[in-house]
């Protein structure tokens, strides 16, 4: 049901910008908005799927913890 | 190609700055390690943020009418300018998606049975809509929502003015040194310096040489507004204030008139509401604006809605679904921040003042 949500989602997201951008010839923007859009689509699917994926801000509180280590408490 | 056609007048820059440092601080509250020494946090934090403040307006002068993403390609270089641009942007939607994160927890305290995404996409739908439409539009919305805000607070601190209690600010300074820096010090990474954002819209500013007095007119009232919030807090709570998330929710929850004016604690979820939706909104647009100048686009507006998706995204990535882990946020943001905030602005101030002086010299030609 999330999966279908989220392409549902995502092919709404295609519809509404890519027949401008075919309109207009904007071939570069056309293909950056797919290569932003792609990871993102993927990134959704991995959270819809329920993937345990690595957490941002406990990997930055490690790094900040070797680099000045006793800094922070 | 111009990507943006939009021009601001200053005053609606220092009410969009406003606005922007209100973001988040407006409920995370100020200086909690500092305890009940926070107002003078807020105000060693103030003058941190005054120095960053000074290596962004530096910039701006040395290059008006350009955006951070222009001012690194001059300096450096295609190349190497890209690759300090390219940090630039991680930051900005890194942060960007933890202030929708944090967005997310608050709201989430609230409306408990709404699922955190839904929350977070909500809130971005809106913000995607604001950047589509360009920065004039943004500048606009800060008017009504900075006004709101300021007229909240301060009927918020009215009615709580009588359980005001000056003694609790005492024992003045009985914490370690060290703490009260590091107080002081995340005031001034969280919000002061996460202004450099707005190094890539102070370039639509209609007259350029009014950037530096409206972002610290901006500064100053922020800083005052914030003095008051860091004095009323903990003299209503007391000590227990250090023990809530959300200490500034506490305060106004605290609120009972008579059995009359009760429960008013949701007027501080309107003000989070427009605070925001400022703060994520300017963060996202000047992460779009960015790619799209890095990227040598024709325009902006095919980025908005995946770039939105990746802040989403990364938003749900940022921690686990506890939200004591947005104390953690906090606690390091300070530290990786600092690169962003401070090291980075001045080694590009450093480097535009050595090319200037090679320039002015006699056959220096770079």
């Amino acid at each position: 049901m999330k999966i279908a949500g989220i392409i549902t989602a995502y092919m709404a997201i295609c519809l509404f910008e890519i027949p401008g951008l075919i309109e207009k010839k904007y071939w570069r923007e056309l293909v950056i908005f797919i290569a932003f859009l792609l990871p993102a689509f993927v990134l959704s699917l991995l959270q819809g799927a329920g993937v345990e994926l690595p957490q941002i801000v406990p990997a930055l509180g490690r790094v900040v913890e070797a680099i000045l280590p006793g800094v922070v408490k | 190609m111009k990507l943006e056609g939009g021009r601001i007048p200053s005053s609606q820059l220092t009410i969009l700055a406003i606005g922007f440092l209100l973001g988040s601080s407006i409920i995370l509250g100020p200086g909690g390690a500092a305890e009940n020494n926070a107002w003078l946090a807020v105000l060693f934090g103030l003058g941190e943020g005054l120095v960053f403040l000074s290596i962004y307006v530096q910039l701006q002068k040395n290059y008006p009418h350009k955006t951070l993403i222009e001012m690194n390609d001059i300096i450096y270089g295609p190349y190497l300018g890209k690759l300090f641009s390219i940090c630039y942007i991680i930051f900005f939607l890194h942060t960007a998606s933890l202030v929708v994160r944090s967005f997310g927890a608050f709201f989430g305290i609230i409306l408990v049975s709404t699922p955190l995404s839904l929350l977070l996409i909500s809130i971005l739908l809106v913000c995607a809509y604001a950047v589509r439409n360009g920065i004039e539009v943004i500048a606009r919305c800060s008017l009504l929502l900075v006004v709101l805000m300021i007229i909240v607070t301060i009927f918020n601190t009215a009615l709580v003015a009588i359980n005001m209690e000056p003694s609790n600010l005492l024992p003045f300074m009985d914490i370690p040194i060290q703490e009260f820096f590091k107080a002081s010090h995340s005031i001034s990474t969280l919000p002061f310096g996460q202004t450099i954002v707005f190094l890539m819209i102070v370039a639509f500013l209609n007259q350029q040489q009014e950037a530096g007095p409206s972002l610290l007119k901006a500064f100053l009232i922020f800083g005052l507004f914030f003095l008051i919030i860091a004095l009323r807090n903990p003299m209503v709570m007391g000590p227990q204030i250090y023990l809530a998330t959300y200490p500034s929710f506490a305060v106004v929850r605290s609120i009972n008139i008579a059995d009359i004016l009760t429960r008013l604690d949701i007027l501080i979820g309107v003000s989070f509401l427009g605070a925001g939706f400022l703060k994520i909104t300017v963060l996202y647009y000047g992460a779009v604006l960015g790619i799209a100048q890095i990227l040598n686009m024709r325009s902006y507006l095919p980025l908005v809605l995946p770039i939105g998706a990746l802040i989403l995204g990364v938003s749900l990535l940022q921690y686990d679904a506890y939200i004591y882990d947005i104390n953690d946020a906090l606690k390091y943001y300070p530290y990786y921040s600092l690169p962003f905030e401070f090291f980075l602005p001045l080694i590009t101030l450093v480097a535009a003042k050595i090319r200037t002086y090679l320039q002015a010299s006699p056959g220096g030609k770079v």
